[in-house]
């Protein structure tokens, strides 16, 4: 299958780098000759100079027997007339494009085959903003995922030096918790990802992934030694679109206590405009008087929000040491956003990593119902209905041959969450939750006789 | 620098190479030969031996950076060269490791310098490995590996600009693996093709798949002492003048013309300039002998036409001893083996694309003379040329240049004469094969003492890799951590 990206920004160049990485032929189109010729050198994909809206590059970039073209410039206009150019050229090819504006869903019908033809509108600032939703309704989570229409979630940790489970073995912790249905599939230790067995104790400082049904997740929060804590009191720093989009969705759930601060005059007004309860600042500087004069120390959660990367992990860092009870920060670079957790930022969120995570998620197709990625796209997570015919149905679990490196990590049958272990049987219909290394994805494939199959 | 995973490449591209040794067994198998299980021994021996390295030192997700490139590339083409040698040393024909290294370089590196002056004698296994080292050498043998390996792909580009003999390379696909696939069809085409026609010519298989390997590589080993003038054929002459002419050309103006587009070729300003080279010369050398040489103008055409395309494609096939020939001739087909073929096509020398650059260089140079503040994008194919290519170019020449001449300073201090220096250099540093005076076209290089094997071996290997990739690990930088 072969996609055509347009613009090789941050979302363009790691979409590319996703897919070159499975084997698919990826044709990145940008305007900066040296992006060009510096992703050339970098990726196993081929890179064309020249604007993504126009007709010539895009034949160029051979849009006739594309099956995909992926349209994520900074700008939604060159946005649209890519999609737009693109349909005249190739009317089967499925397209995907970036929008910021949200004017445009005022007549969704621009996006329809009639007129645009658009199948997927992506807004990073939208998805950062869902994730950032869906992370706080877990109180104490760095990452959150949903499964099964939300039923289950995975959520990660950052185990403290006094948490009742640092230094136990998952082993001993299944052991001293018998009655509790969960599993941790999947952590992080300094840069690496790893898919724990048995006998592999828990340190401090990792951060574990613990899978389990929504409802249980309270009394799991116990367990790890985490205080629920609802959130109440927020200071947003920053007034971009994010910033604003985060806050609206905060007060729509009731939030009333919501500081923003802004350095811009003019954006600050805006803002102020566009929200319900909030208060805000205007101030050019985030010193500490400043900050303890808003009343910090009382704050339940601090989010530094501005374009800037630099500026959001320092002030979200001086936020923690002068008492917020959680820090988050958006980064724009996707470097930066591994490093956030190890510098002490409790939250981090990449709208650009998040777009592109859906855009895959878009992508496949088949029997999978999601796949989603955790940091480091090291491990995907796969859902999928198990089917009569594949090789995992019908067998006790220690009897599949299942490649070392990926793990079932829940079966849902009927409304019942099952944390399989040896002997557990996968019946057909039921859905099962897989983990697995990236390349070990082509195997499991196998067993599931399900092909993660690609549009086209 | 990332050592597992340099080994682990060169082992997966010494375990194919190995693997290749395979091939000459069936020939030894039907005619008769008692090295067939010498050859089927060496060959799995040494590609088990690399799979079982590759396995240990693989690595998931393997990244590659420009060093790792470099090294893999130039590794890769000593590792060749040395697994190249057990077929001729093993068997007895070349017994001194040296002469082996020579003839196995040679051939790799699809220059056709020999030190074997009779093939006829020789086992045709033996014979059959010597061409195949051509036919791997001439598409390259790390192109081979990424399109048949495409976990080297990751960071292939970087290997693919460290061996593709040009300035810049076309993205025929997206991916380096079907870049590379499209290479080797390409070649692939061309190869069977002349094979055919050979045989239709009343060329027996084995020496018309040698000559084709030979042919299509621009290489120029022969299975006959004699070469291409042993058939006294004109079909023969003709069908090989035009696959030497045809893998002189830019492969990606092949691969386009066979996409359905075959006025690529006259849109190209590099094919135009060869071809116009190759036609001004072949009528200069036709009138030089016509009358004192060749008293019919038809023998004189067949004969210029022939060895025109065979130096300036540095293929080196002979037809004619132009040792006899006028000086004039003799000193033009020497400057044709500077130009070379093509960028992208398996010609060595300087490429004509580079050439033109420096041309139309010094032209604007001179402009810039008479109007100092004008704005002059160098253009080829009516593209701007950027100015980090141009700088590379020129300083490809000069370090082309420099090693030319310090290597015929050494072989003449060591024992030639200085014609037969200059030719023998020029020769090997093009991949061309046969020179002047003693190296000429009837004459070989077994009568060169060891270091000055080694010192042509050395400029057939930096020629065949375009210099760069083998200097850069002589300077101290490379080589810092």
């Amino acid at each position: 299958m072969s996609v055509v990206v347009v613009g090789a920004g941050e979302m363009g160049y790691h979409l590319a780098r996703r897919l070159s990485l499975e084997n698919k032929d990826v044709t990145l189109i940008d305007r900066d000759e040296e992006r060009v010729y510096w992703i050339q050198e970098n990726l196993d994909v081929r890179a064309i100079h020249g604007k993504g809206a126009s007709p010539d590059v895009l034949l160029k970039a051979g849009i006739a027997s594309a099956s995909m073209l992926i349209a994520v410039t900074d700008s939604d206009e060159v946005n649209l007339v890519a999609c737009y150019v693109g349909k005249l050229l190739n009317g089967v090819m499925k397209k995907v494009a970036r929008l910021r504006e949200e004017d445009y869903s005022a007549i969704p019908q621009i996006l329809d085959d009639k007129h645009l033809g658009i199948d997927l509108v992506i807004s990073p600032e939208r998805e950062a903003v869902a994730k950032l939703i869906q992370i706080l309704e877990v109180p104490g989570a760095t990452d959150v995922l949903d499964f099964a229409e939300q039923r289950i979630k995975l959520f990660g940790i950052c185990l403290q030096a006094d948490s009742p489970l640092a230094g136990r073995s998952l082993l001993n912790i299944r052991a001293a918790y018998p009655d509790n249905k969960f599993l941790i599939p999947v952590l992080l230790r300094e840069s690496d990802v790893l898919i724990p067995r048995g006998e592999d104790v828990l340190r401090p400082n990792d951060t574990i992934y613990i899978m389990a049904s929504a409802a249980d997740i309270p009394t799991l929060l116990d367990i790890c030694g985490l205080r629920s804590r609802s959130l109440k009191r927020f200071i947003i720093y920053g007034t971009t679109r994010v910033a604003v989009k985060f806050v609206n969705e905060l007060e729509k759930r009731g939030v009333t206590n919501i500081r923003v601060i802004g350095a811009d005059s003019h954006a600050c007004e805006k803002i102020a405009a566009e929200v319900r309860h909030a208060l805000v600042l205007r101030s050019d500087t985030l010193d500490e008087g400043f900050l303890r004069s808003e009343g910090i120390a009382d704050t339940d959660a601090f989010f530094a929000m501005t374009d800037d990367d630099e500026q959001n992990a320092l002030s979200a860092i001086l936020a923690k040491r002068m008492g917020s009870y959680r820090v988050g920060a958006v980064t724009n670079k996707i470097e930066y956003h591994r490093l956030a957790s190890a510098i002490g930022v409790d939250i981090a969120v990449n709208p650009r990593l998040a777009g592109v995570a859906h855009i895959i998620q878009f992508i496949r197709k088949g029997r999978v119902l999601s796949v989603s990625m955790l940091p480091g796209d090291a491990v995907e997570i796969l859902e999928c209905e198990a089917m009569e015919t594949s090789d995992i149905v019908g067998h006790p679990m220690r009897t599949l041959r299942f490649p070392r490196g990926s793990i079932v990590g829940a079966v849902e049958r009927g409304k019942e969450l099952i944390i399989p272990d040896g002997s557990t049987v996968i019946m057909p219909g039921d859905r099962v939750i897989i983990f697995s290394r990236r390349e070990l994805v082509p195997r499991i494939e196998k067993f599931l006789t399900v092909k993660l199959e690609y549009f086209g | 620098m990332n050592r597992r995973i340099v080994v682990s490449s060169l082992a997966a591209i010494s375990s194919l190479v190995s693997l290749s040794i395979i091939t000459a067994v069936p020939w030894a198998l039907y005619y008769g030969e008692d090295t067939w299980q010498v050859l089927a021994a060496i060959s799995l021996g040494a590609s088990i031996i690399g799979i079982a390295i590759y396995a240990v030192f693989r690595e998931r997700g393997m990244a590659y950076g420009s060093k790792e490139a470099l090294i893999i590339v130039s590794g890769g083409w000593l590792l060749a060269s040395l697994i190249g040698t057990l077929p001729y040393m093993a068997t007895g024909v070349l017994p001194n490791f040296i002469d082996a290294l020579f003839e196995s370089v040679s051939g790799f590196s699809t220059t056709g310098a020999s030190v074997i002056p009779d093939p006829e004698s020789l086992p045709k296994s033996v014979l059959f490995w010597r061409s195949t080292t051509h036919w791997l050498g001439g598409m390259g043998i790390v192109v081979l590996s990424v399109a048949v390996m495409p976990f080297l792909g990751v960071g292939g580009m970087g290997m693919l600009k460290a061996e593709v003999p040009s300035p810049v390379i076309d993205r025929l696909r997206p991916r380096v693996t079907g870049t590379a696939r499209t290479l080797w069809k390409v070649y692939i085409i061309l190869t069977v093709t002349e094979i055919f026609l050979l045989g239709l010519g009343g060329m027996n298989l084995f020496d018309s798949v040698c000559h084709t390997f030979g042919t299509v590589a621009t290489g120029g080993f022969s299975t006959r002492t004699a070469s291409i003038a042993h058939y006294n054929s004109r079909y023969i002459d003709v069908v090989v003048t035009v696959f030497m002419l045809a893998a002189g050309i830019n492969f990606t103006l092949h691969f386009e013309a066979l996409s359905g587009n075959p006025k690529c070729y006259f849109q190209s300003t590099e094919f135009r300039t060869y071809l116009m080279l190759f036609a001004g010369s072949s009528l200069f050398i036709t009138f030089q002998l016509w009358g004192e040489h060749c008293h019919e103008l038809g023998d004189a055409l067949c004969q210029s036409v022939f060895q025109v395309a065979s130096i300036m494609t540095t293929t080196g096939y002979v037809t004619a001893n132009w040792e006899l020939w006028p000086y004039s001739t003799q000193w033009l087909l020497l400057c044709l083996m500077f130009v070379g073929g093509c960028a992208g096509s398996t010609g060595g020398g300087m490429k004509c694309l580079r050439i033109i650059v420096v041309a139309k260089h010094v032209f604007r140079e001179l402009f810039l003379l008479v109007h100092p503040r004008a704005v002059m994008p160098l253009k080829v194919d009516s593209h701007a040329v950027a100015s980090p290519i141009v700088n590379s170019i020129m300083a490809f020449i000069s370090l082309f240049v420099g090693v030319w001449a310090v290597s015929t300073l050494l072989l003449i201090a060591l024992e030639a004469d200085m014609i037969t220096a200059v030719g023998a250099v020029s020769a090997t540093l093009s991949n061309v094969g046969p020179g002047l005076a003693q190296v000429g076209a009837v004459d070989n290089y077994a009568w060169f003492n060891g270091p000055s094997k080694l010192l042509l071996t050395f400029d057939m290997l930096v020629g065949r890799l375009e210099l760069f990739t083998v200097m850069v690990l002589f300077t101290r930088e490379f080589w810092r951590e």
